[in-house]
């Protein structure tokens, strides 16, 4: 996404007449209508994606210590040196079944960068619809806040903020789940912990604040029109 | 072998030869063995922790108390009966009885399937075709794959006898987790066998293409 533009020598022009700032603040006030009723689901998607990807984690992880008992274990002086063939079989069957899950965690990831690109699409619409109109608005009018309405700039700054909180986070997530590997058993046990390390950098509530943001500026924004008149 | 249809006009399924039909129902009864094996080995599995959890948990409260005596040179106290320990062990052994009692069974159906394929070989001395019964298996291939789901659990039953015999007297936890997982994850059964049974199944047209 682009920096928010706004056309230069707005200040020093005649202010654009009230019936157009009102009608472009009406169109981009629709467009973060349409972006809210989009946004809740979303975010219920990516919520449920994350919380979907701790059981594989958790069962990788009771896997890893399975499989390092299994190769710290001196097989020939155990009951089980009667299947000489069985270390070899158990490894393959626990690689499988990593596997299995490895490709739950892939499903999970595709669910996610579903949710970014829809809302990194979503945010670019808006800001493009902005850029569009921004001539009519006026500095002013893009800046001014009301009592109880967050500035358009605000708003905007918000998508911002939600698309590179998504984008951010999936890289992470991204990077974390290539980096599993049954070459690095000890890694692959603690899993768990460093999923949660992950999730913890990003507890903060970036999308729950932008979501009131939006909805503030959405309920009210008529009076920053009205305003815009005085 | 077709059944006349009704006069309605509504077809009817051929009816199968005495030895198809037999063929049949032991694919069905195949199905049906391997679900129950799988339910079985759930259970056992869920047993065999409840098992190992109770032993690491022994060995921790005698860490403790070794700790807490302060007496490294001292006897270690005996070995407290655990009743619920006792129960999982009963359990288990319940378990894997079942078990042998399905590996017999699919042990069973190998040996009709052969006797299906010898009565065919006698047939075909004497002169009568040999075509496949259903789309494109000849009958001593059914032999040939009930024979090898049929080594692959008796292979595995094997192993579970063993698990069954030491898990509640091992004290190494690395064997502990090695008998867990030996259990859980079925070395034996080659991941092959799943394909091996559909095939069965499509072939004898229990499921559908």
């Amino acid at each position: 996404m682009h920096p928010i533009t706004a056309q230069r020598g707005a200040m020093t022009e005649r202010p654009p007449p009230v019936r157009c700032v009102a009608m472009a603040m009406a169109a981009l006030a629709a467009a973060l209508r349409a972006w809210l009723a989009a946004a809740a689901p979303r975010d219920a998607a990516w919520r449920e994606a994350l919380a979907r990807c701790a059981p594989p984690l958790c069962s990788l992880a009771a896997l890893a210590a399975q499989m390092r008992a299994a190769k710290r274990l001196p097989w020939g002086s155990s009951a089980l040196g009667a299947f000489p063939d069985l270390a070899e079989r158990l490894w393959r069957k626990q690689r499988g079944a990593a596997e299995a899950l490895l490709e739950q965690l892939g499903s999970r990831r595709a669910e996610l960068r579903t949710v970014r690109d829809a809302v990194g699409a979503a945010g670019a619409a808006v800001v493009r619809l902005y850029e569009e109109r921004a001539a009519e608005l006026g500095l002013e009018v893009v800046l001014r806040r009301g009592p109880r309405c967050p500035s358009l700039a605000d708003a905007l700054e918000g998508l911002q903020d939600v698309e590179r909180y998504y984008r951010r986070l999936y890289l992470e997530i991204k990077l974390f789940l290539f980096r599993i590997s049954c070459d690095s058993l000890a890694d692959m046990e603690t899993l768990p912990q460093s999923w949660e390390r992950i999730l913890e950098r990003y507890k903060g509530h970036v999308v729950q604040d932008t979501l009131l943001k939006i909805s503030l500026f959405v309920d009210n924004q008529r009076e920053l029109c009205s305003s815009a008149g005085s | 072998m077709a059944a006349k249809s009704p006069g309605d006009g509504t077809p009817r399924r051929p009816v199968l030869p005495a030895s198809a039909r037999k063929i049949k129902d032991n694919a069905a009864d195949w199905h049906n063995l391997m679900m129950k094996w799988e339910r079985l080995n759930d259970n056992g599995f869920t047993t065999a922790n409840k098992i190992v959890n109770i032993k690491i948990s022994e060995q921790f409260q005698d860490n403790k108390m070794e700790i807490a005596c302060d007496n490294p040179g001292s006897e270690k106290p005996a070995p407290k009966y655990s009743e619920e320990l006792d129960n999982c062990c009963e359990e288990l052994l319940e378990t894997l009885k079942h078990m042998t009692k399905i590996q017999l069974k699919m042990e069973k159906l190998t040996s009709t399937t052969k006797a299906i394929c010898d009565l065919e070989a006698f047939h075909h001395r004497a002169g009568n075709c040999t075509a496949p019964i259903f789309h494109t298996w000849p009958t001593p291939y059914f032999y040939e794959v009930s024979l090898k789901l049929s080594e692959m659990y008796k292979k595995e039953l094997q192993l579970k006898q063993t698990i069954v015999q030491e898990i509640a007297h091992s004290a190494d936890q690395d064997l502990m987790m090695v008998y867990l997982s030996s259990w859980l994850y079925q070395p034996y059964i080659e991941n092959s066998s799943k394909l091996l049974l559909e095939a069965m199944l499509l072939e004898t047209r229990h499921r559908r293409c």
